[in-house]
């Protein structure tokens, strides 16, 4: 019996096959560009500085959206910021601290899931829709009577 | 000590022990400095559990509390269910100064009772988590979500530092 | 048209009267345990505003069934086991799981409990502490346990309810009750174990 011939035909419907599956990968890896979102540490204060010179006051467009909330403080200084990309199914690890990071992973295309962790630990899991233009805020209370505030929106 | 015999320590120290088993328990105990302690823990909690909740005040003056409660009788409502929600502005002292409490509360509740597709703001209370309150300001397209935790919690060392 | 002074009336005489209609004596009734029942509510609820809610549901609850207590309690008892079980109902169904849902199957399922394994704390309860700070402490301690152990705990401790009414009230059976109360006992003992005058300071 002359098994070569078989062993070739399997092997190129097997090469066609990745050929194939690469070209729909591709198509759909290009057709996801993921979701670009920045998510930004802040800290919450009614003094006029931060101790820290390095921490600006937030960008406009951000204090615009904080100013809105019921919140008692007047000045937000960034503290840390990140950009970062999340593919479609994908989770990604944003540390913004020593002790803070977030988990975003990308539900749909629109809706995420966030998940706030402090030294470790789990302290907030949600999910949600963010269109363009949106910003969530999780937030709480920091020592003498400040805030620490993470922020997370969509970036062109 | 197996875990049927610290409850039955357990039970013995609530009275819960009939009379006889008592008895051979206490015998027990006076040869078992283990046993001994075990019950000296739970004795120990339940001093420092006296009188807990002595003190405990609430929070609201005295007319203040009976006017709700006079309405609802005079009402002649039934209580109503509660739909597994906070009631609606739990964790606002955190969020804004006392004075303006009042007339937030005043313009959220024409915000919520206005609200059924209308835009404006409202509160909630996330089941899945009862030390998260979540604001929305429809407007702007922020979303705010109030985590209750004291300051010393793990996220607040996050404070710059001079 | 004369007012009465339910003030110095005992409870008996202040309900006998409300039972009449008598809105002011009930209002007396109120003033003078409300601040209990709102403790209880808040020991259950760990949440000032629903205690709140909860323990005014109470009183109109009260007030709607006064015609049903016949005085085998005291009407403060009375009425704390009406807040009890609205806080019962509400704490259901809020369902609040989380880690607590581990712990519970933990220990309906018989599985080797941490309480079990726990070495034995010695706290020494006084150590100087002011009331109000060790019911701080008690405050937070309390807050780490699920609602299932908190509330055994509250209703043993507190209402000194036997197991067998506990077991009734939660709807439980009387192992699962011991077995709760053991939980919280040993884990408020743990949480608690710190407790030392300088921490305070």
């Amino acid at each position: 019996m002359n098994s070569k011939p078989i062993a070739a035909t399997g092997l190129a419907w097997a090469v066609l096959s990745l050929l194939v599956c690469s070209q729909f990968t591709e198509k759909a890896i290009a057709a996801d560009p993921g979701l670009k979102l920045e998510a930004q540490l802040i800290w919450g204060t009614n003094d006029p500085q931060s101790p820290d010179p390095s921490h600006k006051p937030v960008d406009s467009d951000v204090l615009k959206k904080l100013a809105a909330l019921p919140l008692k403080w007047s000045n937000y200084f960034s503290v840390n910021r990140k950009g970062f990309n999340v593919p479609l199914t994908t989770t990604c690890k944003v540390p913004l601290s020593e002790k803070c990071r977030m988990e975003v992973k990308n539900l749909d295309g629109t809706r995420i899931e966030i998940a706030l962790f402090g030294r470790g630990e789990q302290v907030l899991k949600r999910s949600q829709a963010l269109p363009k233009g949106e910003i969530l805020v999780l937030a709480g209370n920091a020592p003498n009577d400040t805030a620490w505030l993470v922020t997370l929106k969509r970036i062109e | 000590m197996d875990y049927d015999t610290q409850l039955q320590l357990q039970a013995y120290l609530d009275g819960e022990l009939p009379e006889r088993a008592s008895r051979q328990l206490r015998v027990w105990l006076e040869e078992d400095p283990e046993a001994k302690a075990l019950l000296a823990e739970l004795e120990n909690t339940r001093t420092l559990l006296t009188h807990y909740d002595e003190g405990i005040l609430l929070p609201e003056s005295r007319e203040f509390f009976w006017s709700k409660i006079e309405r609802e009788i005079l009402a002649g409502r039934k209580p109503a269910s509660r739909p597994g929600r906070l009631s609606v502005f739990p964790g606002l002292r955190y969020l804004v100064p006392a004075g303006s409490l009042a007339a937030l509360v005043v313009a959220t509740l024409l915000a919520v009772q206005g609200s059924g597709g209308s835009k404006g703001s409202e509160y909630e209370a996330t089941l899945s988590d009862p030390g998260a309150l979540t604001y929305r300001d429809y407007a702007s397209g922020t979303t705010l979500v109030w985590l209750s935790y004291p300051a010393e919690h793990e996220l607040a060392d996050d404070e710059p530092s001079d | 048209m004369t007012e009465c002074d339910h003030s110095s009336a005992d409870d008996q005489v202040l309900v006998r009267a409300a039972q009449k209609g008598d809105m002011p004596a009930f209002e007396t009734l109120v003033a003078r345990h409300r601040d209990k029942l709102y403790a209880r509510a808040y020991s259950m609820m760990r949440n000032e505003e629903e205690a709140i809610d909860l323990s005014q549901e109470a009183w109109v609850k009260g007030w709607q069934r006064l015609g049903q207590f016949q005085g085998e309690s005291s009407f403060a008892t009375w009425m704390t086991r009406i807040v009890i079980n609205l806080c019962l109902d509400q704490l259901r169904r809020q369902k609040r799981h989380r880690a607590e849902s581990i712990e519970a199957m933990a220990e309906e399922s018989g599985g080797g409990g941490v309480e079990r394994q726990m070495p034995v704390v010695t706290p020494n309860p006084t150590a100087g502490l002011e009331r109000a700070e060790l019911r701080q402490r008690i405050d937070r301690a309390l807050n780490q346990l699920s609602y299932e152990h908190r509330t055994v705990l509250i209703l043993h401790e507190f209402e000194e309810m036997e197991y067998k009414a506990i077991a009734k009230t939660m709807d439980c059976s009387i192992g699962t009750v011991m077995s709760r109360l053991f939980y919280a006992r040993r884990k408020m003992a743990a949480l608690l174990a710190n407790l030392k005058k300088e921490d305070l300071t």
